[in-house]
């Protein structure tokens, strides 16, 4: 295993699948596994299944909605797109994720100076 | 805040609408390795290679599959039903053993909920009265001999100077002929003292109880208070029924009051009559006719009553020498006296209706155990021969098919102790109907 890769915590993934439509609007499975990819630069280790679950879980708290469209390729696809109560918890989590990757930060650096 | 139900709801959605979700879902995988396969393809693999590479991305397509239904769907309903399945199929198969054990658990459960609901009404609820914490009944006694009624005489003197009790009164249980309009019948009732209905804190549904005015000699003594019971079956609920006159004993006497739902002491009476003392009655020492009831007074201990009692019974016997040697007086709970009777009886039959219910469960343990016996030689035979790890077979040693077992026993059990109770009540109806007609 690849030291440099990290495994995605889900939580994690949750949030991140919920900006990535907030910031491009409907997409695929497909298409959320790419852009996590390319943003992440390779660093964070996908199984690209894992996609499809947090997928789910989002869909049930009612964060996301889902239709069935036509991709690029012109196969039937399922299209994912944020809600108005998704818009909400993804604020809540984002100043949530601050805080707390703020305070982890402020640790780490008192731990190298001590 | 209601996140969690939203995620509920869905899931029930997702549950019951699995084939589709399952569909979909594959429909939605396949696409997926497609586009990976083609990207893979775009960057120079070849197409073996490109779809082996993009099946690794994707992981593992069956344990996804299977991770995303039950997420979806209700996991903990989908082995029930599974297990209920299971457990009616095996039940199925050997009809025998399952009606013999049902009909076991069945008996078991049946009887002991039948004794259990006669105890819990006799022995475990209170009296249907108010002042049921205060209310005693008061006995004479002679020494070696059992529970005696009381004098006229001795009831009027205990109610002159007792101190502990209050709402003292007595009755004699009486059967009065109703005869005038309508069929004649024979009802039970009671002639009462003044105080009878305030000493079981008992308020009338109708109009008034009998009053101290009305339990005089000499006064307008003919009056007649009815239970709700025979208001309802005899005069047909009729409101105006008060100060309507009733030939009761081949006399007139005015309705005065009707008693609430449920009043019937002593021993479902219908009529109550006052008991207006005779010339003779008063200082008659001899007859012991009368059933003393009173209330504690409030904050006072049955102790201090029984010590009053003695004292009383000594003043008695003093001043009446020779009419009741070694008399005793004694107070109980009127409780205590109505069950003492049949309490150990009672008793006898629930501690064996209890154990006939262990030996019902033991014997459907024992018949378990055998079949789990017998099926674990049969397995060890076919476990080399299970094919897919994981497949769908029953685990060895089912609690299943006992707890199926377990709920149709309670079932029939219920049903059981519902007509056991239903013919006793009947059996009371008929015994009383009898009764009447002699």
């Amino acid at each position: 295993m690849d030291a440099k890769k990290s495994e995605v915590l889900q939580g994690t993934l949750d949030l991140m699948i919920l900006k990535t439509l907030h910031a491009l609007g409907p997409l695929h499975g497909f298409g959320i596994a790419r852009r996590i990819e390319q943003l992440s630069e390779e660093v964070l280790q996908l199984n690209e299944g894992t996609v499809y679950t947090s997928l789910l879980r989002l869909q049930q708290h009612g964060w996301i909605a889902s239709e069935w469209g036509t991709s690029e390729n012109n196969r039937k696809a399922k299209f994912y797109s944020i809600t108005k109560r998704g818009l909400k918890q993804l604020a809540l989590e984002t100043e949530n994720w601050e805080r707390i990757s703020g305070v982890i930060g402020r640790v780490l650096r008192i731990a190298e100076r001590g | 805040m209601f996140g969690w139900m939203r995620v509920l709801t869905s899931r029930i959605r997702g549950w019951f609408t699995a084939h589709e979700v399952d569909a979909d879902f594959s429909q939605e995988l396949d696409a997926h390795l497609e586009l990976l396969t083609e990207q893979n393809i775009r960057r120079g693999m070849t197409p073996e290679e490109a779809l082996r590479s993009a099946r690794v991305r994707l992981g593992g397509m069956t344990q996804l599959r299977e991770t995303y239904r039950e997420l979806g769907g209700l996991p903990v309903a989908e082995t029930f039903f599974q297990d209920f399945r299971y457990a009616l199929r095996t039940l199925w198969k050997s009809p025998g053993f399952t009606l013999v054990c049902v009909l076991t658990l069945g008996l078991g459960i049946g009887a002991s909920t039948a004794i259990f609901s006669v105890v819990n009404g006799v022995l475990l609820r209170p009296l249907p009265y108010p002042n049921n914490g205060r209310l005693v009944r008061i006995e004479e006694r002679h020494a070696g001999e059992s529970a005696a009624n009381f004098t006229y005489a001795s009831y009027l003197d205990l109610e002159y100077e007792s101190k502990s009790l209050e709402s003292i009164s007595a009755f004699r249980p009486w059967s009065f002929n109703l005869t005038g309009e309508g069929e004649p019948e024979q009802v039970s009732g009671a002639l009462v003292s003044a105080m009878f209905f305030s000493a079981l804190g008992s308020k009338p549904f109708l109009g008034r109880t009998i009053s101290a005015e009305d339990d005089q000699p000499g006064g307008d003594n003919y009056v007649v208070v009815l239970s709700y019971a025979l208001w309802q079956s005899r005069f047909g609920s009729d409101l105006g029924i008060l100060g309507r006159m009733l030939r009761v004993s081949a006399e007139n006497y005015r309705v005065i009051g009707v008693m609430p739902r449920g009043f019937d002491y002593p021993d479902e009476s219908k009529v109550w009559c006052p008991l207006v003392p005779g010339g003779q009655l008063h200082d008659n020492r001899r007859s012991h006719l009368l059933t003393v009831i009173a209330d504690l007074r409030s904050g006072e201990p049955l102790g201090s009553a029984r010590g009053e009692m003695t004292a009383i019974a000594e003043r008695i016997e003093k001043q009446n020498p020779g009419v009741d040697p070694d008399m005793l007086i004694t107070v109980v709970s009127l409780k205590k006296s109505l069950v003492a009777p049949v309490q150990p009886a009672l008793l006898i039959l629930i501690f064996a209706v209890g154990l006939l219910s262990l030996i019902a469960c033991a014997n459907l343990a024992n018949l378990l155990l055998v079949r789990v016996a017998a099926r674990q030689k049969r397995v060890r035979y076919s476990c080399g021969h299970r094919s897919r790890p994981g497949a769908a077979g029953p685990p060895v040693a089912h609690g299943k098919p006992g707890r199926h077992i377990a709920g149709s026993g309670a079932g029939l059990g219920y049903s059981v102790a519902e007509s056991a109770l239903h013919s006793g009540r009947q059996y009371r109806e008929h015994a009383e109907v009898r009764r009447n007609q002699h």
